[in-house]
């Protein structure tokens, strides 16, 4: 044994004297992750956490070089791409890994969704992480916005105008979100101030909450396995075994961000001109894609309604009832099987899968 | 303990070896994340995003009752310096259909080739296709040298 | 006292009856808006922004009679002046009244030119008409008689984009034109060409309508021998590069139409690099054969204008490339639009038929084109770059992914 162990056991002493270590070490030996056969998915919520990191050191990273407003966003962006070095790396990364962190955060709500993980006591720790999700839709809308080019530019008018589309509140939430009745600079100037200040804040203290939850309450484990007797469940202790699987993935999920950057990096577009008419076909990001498809479908009227005013009644409907699933699910409640709710979930799952797919090809 | 025989030095061996690898696969990951990062908080050499203003050429340069072509961001910029030595800047795109303009001293005049449109020393279209003046740029004239800048507002 | 009663009883109904007519009562509009339908068309066509009536003119004005007396054969009678409908053979006359009279003229605007009537009889129009022919374009054939705008406002019909549909009119009526010769499909060909694109589509009035190259008033084709100094107007290299050369002679000569020759007339298309050389239905073949000296400058020509341009389209694809890749290629653009204007220029130069201009020209663009494709060159190299940063940044992951691995399987006593 040489000296840095020993200078990393005199640190470890200084503190614990002081903080207690001790006691935080003990838990984390004592912490046992569930093994059986949905247990892969237990690893999607680090993965989205991960990808969240990434996109905080990123977004940091650009902000460094971002300049917002209507007459430097582009611009500044432009600079960043062509003239600071890997700017284009760094905005490529912080592009891909938000798209990629939705998508982790949709697999890691549907997983906990079909292993029924909100069940007591976990209530709570399912309507976080929903805010949660919703925050970071809230993210890529804002965020999108920045670079301030055609595309961004009408993205956010039209869905800025559909917000406006709900009754009583549409209208007000509207001019809020907007900064006026139009998307202007004072528009780009909110969305700035919502992504880098105002939703990280938010965020991270919903996100230390959600995880404190987990790390109170441990794992879930399927009604199954939960079902099992202790001596045949199997576990794996989380230090450091499932730790260093969760690097693993980490690893991998960076490398497949490191090579989509390269690959099929994130372009400029063209700058955006307040009275151009829209470009043909616009869409919103993929992950509103399959809202959007369906408000596009649904008749201009049925019966009384307005149909776009009826989509959005009912995606609100759905998405409220969805945040209360746990209160939902009698038998969940119960800690059994709900077959019927499964089948649900897996319409949904199709309906969202089938609607993004027509979505990108209409 | 005797290491030489005990079967642990395998693992102890193996132990070595995995240290030996994780570090170095480490250090060697750290470096190729350190490396452009690094490299992107190092300023570049143009600090700042926009462009605005632009060295053209020295006052003694520019003859009077000439002009000189100049590169203004992607697009061509014209600095004409008139027979009384003022000198004026305009975007060099003609408003018709965007072939660059040229100064012609014989006609006193800026003068589009494509199709005979005219603009006088101010940039104002006076004849033919353009439908809108050039585009004006200011002009500031320091320790000899002229800058060319975006008109503001 | 009963005389003097009398006459000014006389006075007074008399003066009455002026004041009356001189009070703006104008029986004309009157009867007309009662008798309704065609009748009253024109008067409802006067009641618009007419250019006549908004200076106080109204139907008495250009037609004579009474607008005073309520009685229509008083009204209308021919002692009091009335016209009636000029016929078209009078139309020219009936107008110049006052339109070729300066002094007239100079009290409603000074600057309006009075020269119209002097022309059209130099037109075609006015030599038929003035031959007895009277099935051709007279003043109101083009702008109306009771309507009309003034040619600076949008609504007229000689406004620049309503030019080629008032010509059509009658340039587009087949059996009219057979009477004299001509072919009805000009406003067809013209809507085709790059001039009616610009100006029916684009709505550039910067693009010629058909009086631009014919003229307006004294409207005829330019003869054979003017027709560069015609397309002159706006295509001034062009025409004099041409003028200059050893076509105007030879084409004057052959009594060929100069530009139009190649360019053809309404249907004016983009031409493109198969008309220079020998080969093809539009090139100089049509007029050069082997062996002569205008054969080989073709053929030179040619070449050099073809080496810049595949090498322009080199560059573009190139430079497609670099930009599908996520490499920044402003720089490269502007390199790029150098090229495009190089090949313009040489492609204007070849009107001159002097190789060394064409090559002079040719080889300026050429290297500009060498510039951008080394340009787009280094973006390739450079997203190579990326490419190799991105291996090498994979192998140090996968060495440390694997050395995690084994020290999982390690702790696990595999």
């Amino acid at each position: 044994m040489g000296n840095p162990p020993n200078l990393l056991a005199a640190i470890y002493g200084w503190l614990n004297e002081r903080f207690g270590i001790d006691a935080a070490v003990a838990f984390g030996k004592k912490k046992v992750v569930p093994v059986h056969r949905e247990s892969v998915w237990y690893y999607f919520g680090g993965v989205t956490l991960f990808l969240f990191i990434i996109q905080v050191f990123t977004g940091i990273l650009l902000l460094l070089y971002y300049r917002p407003g209507a007459d430097s966003s582009f611009e500044s962006l432009q600079f960043i791409l062509t003239q600071v070095e890997f700017g284009w790396l760094i905005r490529s990364v912080h592009s891909w890994s938000a798209n990629l962190m939705v998508l982790a955060a949709f697999i890691h709500m549907f997983s906990n969704f079909f292993t029924q993980s909100y069940r007591r006591p976990r209530e709570l720790t399912w309507i976080t992480g929903m805010v949660l999700f919703l925050l970071a839709l809230g993210f890529g809308f804002s965020g999108y916005l920045l670079p301030w080019n055609e595309l961004a530019f009408f993205a956010t008018k039209v869905g800025t105008d559909i917000v406006g589309a709900v009754p009583i509140v549409g209208k007000p939430m509207l001019i809020f979100l907007r900064g006026g009745e139009d998307v202007t600079g004072a528009t780009l100037s909110r969305f700035f101030g919502f992504h880098v200040a105002v939703l990280p804040m938010v965020f991270t203290l919903l996100l230390g909450l959600h995880v404190l939850f987990v790390q109170v309450q441990g794992m879930s484990e399927p009604v199954s396995h939960q079902a099992l007797g202790s001596d045949k469940k199997r576990t794996m202790p989380f230090f450091p075994n499932f730790v260093l699987r969760d690097v693993v993935l980490w690893l991998v999920v960076l490398n497949i961000v490191a090579i989509l950057s390269v690959f099929f990096p994130w372009d400029l577009g063209e700058k955006a001109d307040l009275f151009a008419p829209a470009p043909a076909g616009i869409k919103p990001e993929w992950y509103f894609l399959f809202m959007f498809q369906t408000l596009k479908f649904i008749p201009g009227h049925v019966l009384f309604l307005e149909g776009e005013l009826l989509g959005i009644l009912v995606f609100g409907l759905a998405g409220l009832l969805w945040i209360l699933i746990p209160f939902l699910d009698r038998r969940g409640q119960k800690n059994q099987r709900n077959p019927v709710f499964q089948l649900m979930g897996w319409i949904i799952v199709a309906f969202i899968v089938v609607m993004t797919i027509v979505g990108f090809v209409l | 303990m005797d290491r030489s025989v005990n079967p642990d030095s395998d693992r102890n061996g193996r132990r070595k070896f995995l240290s030996l690898l994780l570090g170095g696969a480490l250090i060697g990951w750290l470096g190729s994340l350190l490396y452009p990062l690094a490299r992107y908080l190092i300023p570049p050499k143009i600090p700042e995003a926009k462009l605005t203003t632009l060295k053209v050429a020295r006052v003694d340069e520019v003859v009077p009752n000439t002009a000189l072509m100049f590169r203004y961001g992607r697009k061509p910029g014209i600095l004409i310096r008139t027979q009384e030595g003022k000198f004026s800047a305009f975007s060099a795109v003609c408003t018709h259909l965007d072939c660059t303009v040229q100064f012609r001293s014989d006609w006193g005049i800026i003068w589009c080739a494509c199709h005979n449109g005219r603009y006088d020393l101010t940039g104002r279209n006076i004849a033919g296709p353009p439908p809108r003046p050039l585009t004006p740029f200011d002009v500031n004239i320091k320790d000899g040298e002229v800058y060319v800048s975006e008109r503001e507002g | 006292m009963k005389r003097v009663f009398a006459i000014s009883v006389l006075f007074i109904v008399f003066g009455l009856g002026f004041a009356a007519a001189s009070a703006g009562k104008d029986s004309c509009r009157e009867c007309h808006l009662e008798a309704g339908d065609e009748l009253a068309a024109p008067v409802h066509a006067m009641d618009t922004e007419d250019v006549h009536a908004s200076r106080g003119f109204s139907c008495a004005a250009c037609h004579g009679g009474d607008p005073g007396a309520d009685d229509q054969e008083a009204a209308m009678s021919k002692a009091r002046g009335f016209v009636g409908v000029p016929k078209p053979s009078e139309i020219p006359q009936f107008c110049g009244r006052c339109h070729a009279d300066p002094q007239i003229m100079r009290k409603y605007s000074v600057s309006v030119p009075t020269d119209q009537l002097e022309k059209y009889w130099t037109s075609q129009h006015g030599q038929a008409l003035k031959g007895g022919n009277a099935e051709v374009a007279t003043c109101a054939s083009c702008h109306g008689s009771h309507a009309i705008y003034p040619a600076n406002n949008p609504k007229s019909s000689v406004w620049p984009t309503n030019v080629p549909q008032t010509c059509n009119h009658c340039h587009g009526n087949a059996e009219l034109m057979g009477k004299f010769g001509l072919k009805p499909d000009s406003f067809k060909e013209y809507s085709e060409g790059v001039h009616g694109k610009a100006l029916l589509e684009r709505r550039d009035t910067g693009a010629p309508a058909c009086n631009d190259c014919h003229g307006n008033h004294g409207a005829a084709p330019p003869g054979f021998e003017s027709v560069a100094q015609v397309c002159r107007q706006c295509h001034v290299n062009n025409a004099e590069m041409f003028m200059a050369s050893p076509h105007k002679a030879a084409f004057d000569a052959a009594e060929l139409p100069e530009c139009v020759a190649c360019h053809a007339n309404h249907r004016i298309l983009p031409p493109d690099e198969s008309w220079l050389g020998a080969v093809g239905e539009h090139s100089c073949g049509q007029c050069h054969s082997q062996g002569d000296r205008g054969f080989e400058v073709a053929q030179q020509i040619k070449a050099l204008v073809d080496s810049l341009r595949i090498m322009e389209e080199n560059a573009v694809e190139l430079v497609g490339q670099v930009e599908r890749r996520g490499i920044p290629v402003g720089e490269v653009r502007a390199a790029l639009a150098e090229t495009r204007e190089a090949l313009l220029k040489s492609r204007t130069i070849i009107h001159t038929a002097d190789v060394r201009k064409v090559a002079e020209a040719a080889h300026a663009g050429i290297e500009r084109a060498a510039a951008a494709q080394e340009m787009g060159r280094a973006g390739l190299a450079a997203f190579e770059y990326r490419k190799r940063g991105l291996g090498i940044a994979t192998i140090f992951i996968s060495l440390l992914i694997l050395a995690i691995w084994l020290w999982l399987r390690h702790l696990e006593g595999r």
